[in-house]
């Protein structure tokens, strides 16, 4: 039995196509703005001398994010009316007929998972396509993306299959919420820090 | 940034009151004792007004639910929600002041416990404090995870009250036994107050905290915002100051209210509303 699903992103395999995004919205019928898997567009950089030549040097990849269903849930754990619950098999749930709409949650969570509705006037996030999960089917993102780089699974799994990193630039320190997530790196991801790379489409995430 | 005014307006207001209840009762139950019977009506009268301000902070809070007939389940989190264990505290600390007022207004013999309801409500409403800028002390929140943020709210609760409360004495209440100057202590931490903005204020402070990397986008808290919260502060430690320097600041022998002193009392209050719509404005919401 599955302790806790997770997400796996290959970084180095997103295009930023944003089929994943738009899939996810298609799957839970979202409003305009309402966005429960974003990608991310990281980029920084400039010019480098390199002898007597300059040359280009710069971080370019994407993140595709959504909720992680963190082990340590802060959203959860903040919401006054317990509104935010972890089911039996890790996948962190917001109830919205409980929801009082104060959003505190939105502030908790480092990743910004959380987007409030106008159509419910509560929050609302990813719930992991908990219906297609639990008639044995895949979330939407993962079988949108035409790179394979999302895929999902037990958290134990995962991490046999693909390591146990957790974080990239500029994503939060991972022991803040425990993700459920594993992160296969770009190479960019290393040098984003230094080469001064930020997320570069905030209007569309 | 302007959207977050019911969690501005209910913060201040509920500060505010705190800030009233602290200024008027501490200097007597640090003594030991409850206001004397010479003080009674005025004792009252501040009571009503840091009733009248809880119940107006409440009001406002509504205005930041979307489900506000949902939110009677608000206490069902204490165990880990710093939300529920304000909400808490508030109601804990607004049933006291109502019970010390309803002592008063008997005139119960029973000075202990009155002194008891007043030394617990201090209690709660420390609590209350603590809990309100425990809320936003997020580790997902850079810019309020950190000591300037109770700090700020601490100072807000002393500044806005002691204002408050020589203002409800002058116009109010006749010679007592009031031993606490409240016109130099507003003083020394308005002073306190610009200073540490200046200096330490996250984003815009000399010092402050900048926000880093993140997925969170940059927030919309303007410049403006500050200067205007620092600016406000000034005018009225001016103010402050020119009532000090008149000599009217002994509220033993002065009765009425002066033009100078509600000048500061409305600059002051300007200035920590600016401060105020700053600090939300740190903190801009994904979508927005």
């Amino acid at each position: 039995m599955v302790t806790q699903y997770g997400f796996f992103f290959n970084a180095a395999a997103c295009s930023g196509c944003k089929a994943c995004q738009v899939a996810c919205k298609d799957r839970n019928d979202l409003e305009p703005g309402v966005l429960w898997r974003r990608v991310y567009e990281v980029a920084g950089g400039g010019w480098e001398k390199k002898g007597e030549v300059w040359v280009p040097s710069v971080v370019a990849y994407n993140i595709s994010m959504a909720c992680n269903h963190c082990e340590n849930p802060v959203c959860g754990l903040a919401c006054p009316v317990k509104a935010i619950t972890k089911r039996e098999d890790g996948i962190v749930f917001v109830d919205t007929g409980t929801c009082i709409g104060c959003r505190y949650c939105e502030w908790a969570c480092p990743y910004t998972a959380l987007r409030f509705d106008a159509r419910t006037n509560t929050v609302s996030k990813c719930n992991f396509c908990y219906e297609a999960i639990d008639a044995g089917g895949t979330p939407a993102c993962v079988a949108s993306c035409p790179q394979r780089a999302l895929d999902f699974g037990d958290m134990a799994e995962l991490r046999k299959k693909y390591g146990d990193v957790r974080q990239i630039f500029p994503l939060p320190d991972p022991a803040l919420t425990e993700p459920a997530l594993v992160i296969k790196p770009h190479r960019d991801a290393a040098r984003a820090a230094e080469r001064a790379a930020e997320v570069a489409n905030w209007e569309e995430v | 940034m302007l959207k977050e005014w019911p969690l501005v307006a209910f913060t201040l207001l509920g500060q505010m009151a705190l800030g009233v209840f602290f200024c008027f009762h501490v200097p007597f139950l640090v003594h030991g004792r409850v206001p004397s019977y010479g003080w009674r009506v005025g004792w009252l009268i501040i009571l009503a007004v840091v009733v009248a301000l809880m119940a107006l902070a409440a009001l406002v809070s509504f205005f930041h639910l979307r489900h506000p007939i949902r939110a009677r389940h608000v206490l069902s989190n204490l165990r880990s929600s710093w939300l529920s264990r304000e909400i808490l505290f508030e109601l804990v600390f607004t049933a006291l002041i109502v019970l010390a007022a309803w002592l008063a207004w008997v005139r119960t013999p029973a000075t202990p416990l009155l002194w008891g309801v007043l030394v617990t409500a201090c209690l709660a409403g420390g609590l209350f404090l603590l809990s309100m800028a425990k809320l936003y002390m997020l580790p997902s929140m850079p810019v309020w995870h950190g000591a300037y943020t109770p700090v700020s709210f601490a100072l807000t609760t002393l500044v806005t009250g002691a204002i408050t409360t020589e203002l409800i004495v002058r116009g109010v209440v006749g010679p007592g036994s009031l031993d606490l100057d409240l016109l130099v202590f507003a003083l020394g931490l308005v002073i306190v107050e610009i200073f540490l903005a200046t200096l330490a204020a996250p984003r815009h402070g000399i010092r402050g905290v900048r926000p880093g990397p993140s997925l969170r986008p940059v927030d919309d808290s303007p410049r403006r915002c500050h200067r205007a919260r620092i600016v406000l502060l000034a005018a009225g430690l001016v103010f402050i100051g020119m009532e000090i320097a008149a000599g009217v600041n002994d509220i033993l022998k002065e009765r009425g209210l002066s033009p100078a002193l509600l000048m500061a009392f409305v600059l002051i209050l300007a200035g920590e509303t600016a401060g105020r719509f700053h600090f939300y404005g740190l903190a801009a919401k994904p979508g927005d």
